[in-house]
């Protein structure tokens, strides 16, 4: 059976009345978290983890990626409409696309992010489910040294160990790995680093981590701040149909996007920003009217929205047939798998299809959803913009603690939030990223049972590990990904510092 | 030659905007270098709310 | 956005040496930890502790390296921050974490809402915490009635629902 038959039986799984109703319920928090700024889908499938513990499991993970996709589209519209970006994805978006709203423009701004994320949605699911089955081919042949080398790369990747962070990224990944520890060894049921304390036995909770990163220690940040800026809501005015020369002017940025966007999110790059950014870079260099670029030229909204919804489809590749999550939200994605005892990767698409091709499949409507909630609806979303910041955060911390009791109603479960939510403050305030130190604590004792694995076939000879070609050469880039930064900022020390400018608030 | 300067220059793109992520993702400002050889002007980037 | 520029001063930076120095002593904490592990290597030769060994290894690395950065000055200058409202929220998780099995969800939650909100500018402590005890119950009911959640019941909850 090829891609498209499966493609079909997924469609039939994920077309069902239960199944519509997770992806539609995904796709519109996802809108929502997308719009709202300071909350994002990472930390919105973290706190959803404990109230799906009970529900179906095709269900629950379609809803999470629909959450993935959801916040993607909508966070355009906090760009385009208040400057305001809603997600990281969504910064560049707001170059071109505030400007445009400004001019009157705001409509066809909003139509092209959200037709353009449709068709690079649409595009790159496809290419998402035409790609895994050959990928899970070549994953059969992957041992434990390969799986191994796969997550010392995302290790390195994800810890944004290029430039000037290096130091703090690796700082944060290996307190992630530290954190993994913690826990009963899962090969010879000894406990670590458990100090005494009976609820350690288990680990730590991924959730409890997760949502105090990315919710408590960002709203004790952004207290932090204490300046209100009154943002700035451009009324969107006119029509919010796109011209013929909007079309004409859109549909090759879409395409290019796409195909910048879908590569960049499947790569262990980091991120689906880093397409949205070439994106806008190849569009202002291949317009014709480059002059309009900072004005308000609506190339520079199509592609980078095309882009970070490519990404997102993207990140899935590898995280669905390798089991290899690429960002932060994939991190959380499959804690979300592993919660129901599933573990994504090549024996997955072997044993429950049913789930994996429901999941692809449910993107495609998922998608058609979220095409008709952002362009018809868009009215809704833009009042979720006038919530004040208190209730905001207030209901932001009600929500995260929520989750965290959810899971374990226990006082020690809500001291470990607090301590890891000052612990993210903390790292905020000195400039160490988030993401790796999520990772590490998912990943980490994956990665550890493949390295023991490998070398108990080895009977402890670590040169096994790069034995085989295929872990060779996903050490050697991960050596470079690592190497060759550090080297170049070494160089260009003196002009960097010079240029080294403060932090944003 | 042109293919050799066009991948350098895809190269050193694609370099641009590793490093103003990374710096993005810690709360830092991107160089106006780097943001140059993507085609964003640092006021036009400094205007948007980042928080 | 107001960015504030400036050149990052040359000079020692104590808040980044403690951090190397907290990195150590996780580092320490590891290898003590893991000294007593039986290390059931097997053929391997790789047991239990091997892993939070290699960890602490780089731990202890970053430790160093981070001490380095610090002694130059290297460390990013960090933004302003008003400590009052971190403290109030902070206030609020710890009201929350010590009320939780006392008072239960709605009334805990109801004041953890309340400082955060006080957090952000809404000083009105005596219509904020009624407001945030009401939407945590709204919220306690929805959960805990209908999703099933395992969410801690105190008195306001047994008043209402007399079951639960």
């Amino acid at each position: 059976m090829g891609a498209f038959d499966f493609l079909l039986q997924g469609l039939a799984t994920a077309a069902e009345p239960m199944m519509l109703l997770y992806a539609l319920i995904g796709v519109t928090l996802g809108t929502a978290v997308g719009v709202l700024p300071g909350i994002g889908p990472a930390l919105t499938v973290a706190l959803l983890l404990p109230v799906t513990y009970r529900l179906d499991a095709a269900g629950s993970l379609i809803m999470f990626a629909g959450i993935y996709y959801g916040g993607m589209y909508g966070g355009s519209t906090t760009s385009i409409l208040l400057n305001t970006p809603g997600e990281s994805a969504s910064i560049i978006t707001a170059l071109e696309g505030n400007k445009m709203a400004r001019k009157g423009r705001g409509g066809p701004a909003l139509a092209t992010a959200a037709i353009g994320s449709f068709i690079a949605g649409l595009i790159a699911t496809l290419l998402l489910a035409f790609l895994a089955p050959w990928i899970v081919k070549v994953a059969l042949v992957f041992g434990p040294r390969e799986y191994f080398a796969l997550m010392v790369l995302a290790f390195v990747t994800v810890s944004a160990a290029f430039g000037d962070s290096a130091l703090r990224g690796l700082t944060s990944l290996f307190l992630g790995l530290a954190l993994a520890c913690v826990g009963i060894d899962q090969l010879t049921g000894q406990a670590r680093l458990e100090f005494g304390v009976p609820v350690l036995l288990d680990g730590i909770e991924v959730t409890t981590m997760a949502v105090a990163m990315f919710a408590v220690g960002e709203a004790l940040f952004i207290a932090g701040q204490r300046i209100h800026i009154d943002d700035e809501l451009t009324a969107v005015k006119g029509s919010i149909w796109m011209s013929a020369s909007d079309w004409a002017r859109s549909w090759k940025p879409w395409l290019r996007g796409t195909f910048i966007g879908f590569p960049i999110g499947a790569m262990p790059a980091g991120g689906a920003e880093i397409g949205t950014f070439l994106s806008y870079a190849t569009e202002k260099k291949l317009s014709k009217h480059p002059e309009e670029f900072g004005h308000g030229a609506i190339e520079g909204v199509a592609g980078p929205e095309a882009a970070n919804n490519a990404s997102a489809a993207g990140t899935l590749v590898p995280l669905l047939t390798l089991g290899l999550p690429t960002s932060a939200t994939a991190a959380i994605m499959l804690a979300g798998f592993q919660q129901f005892g599933l573990q994504p990767g090549p024996l997955l698409f072997a044993t429950n299809p049913t789930l994996v091709w429901g999941l692809i499949a449910s993107l495609l409507i998922a998608n058609f959803m979220l095409l008709v909630l952002n362009l018809p609806l868009i009215g809704l979303w833009v009042k979720l913009l006038t919530v004040p910041k208190p209730w905001l955060y207030a209901g932001i911390l009600l929500f995260a603690t929520l989750g965290t009791i959810g899971a374990n109603p226990s006082t020690f479960e809500l001291g470990m939030l607090l301590g890891f939510g000052v612990l993210g403050y903390g790292m905020r305030l000195f400039g160490y990223p988030i993401a790796p130190i999520v990772v590490g604590l998912i990943l980490g004792p994956m990665a550890e049972q493949h390295l023991r694995r490998a070398l108990s076939i080895s009977q402890g000879d670590w040169g096994y590990l790069v034995q085989s070609p295929i872990a060779a050469v996903l050490l050697g880039i991960a050596a470079l990904a690592l190497i060759v930064p550090l080297i170049l900022r070494a160089r260009g020390k003196g002009e960097m510092l010079s240029q080294l400018a403060g932090d944003e608030d | 030659m042109t293919i050799i300067r066009y991948i350098r220059s895809a190269l050193r793109m694609f370099g641009a905007a590793v490093s103003v992520v990374s710096d993005l993702r810690v709360n830092h400002l991107p160089s106006e270098r780097e943001l140059n050889r993507l085609g964003i002007k640092k006021a036009d980037f400094q205007a948007i709310h980042l928080n | 956005m107001s960015v504030t520029r400036f050149d990052p001063p040359r000079r020692r930076d104590p808040a980044a040496l403690i951090i190397a120095a907290g990195l150590a002593v996780v580092a320490g904490v590891m290898l003590w930890d893991s000294a007593r592990l039986a290390d059931l290597g097997g053929y391997s030769g790789v047991g239990p502790a091997s892993v939070p060994r290699v960890v602490a290894f780089g731990l202890l690395g970053l430790s160093v390296w981070t001490a380095i950065e610090a002694l130059r000055g290297d460390f990013p200058q960090r933004p302003r921050q008003a400590p009052a409202p971190v403290l109030w929220i902070v206030a609020g998780l710890s009201a929350q974490m010590m009320l939780l099995h006392v008072a239960g969800f709605s009334i805990a939650t109801g004041i953890l809402f309340a400082f955060t909100a006080r957090a952000f500018g809404k000083t009105n402590l005596a219509m904020t915490i009624p407001l945030g005890i009401g939407f945590a119950f709204v919220v306690w009911t929805i959960f805990s009635q209908l999703l099933m959640l395992n969410l801690p019941a105190g008195p306001l909850e047994h008043l209402i629902f007399p079951g639960a």
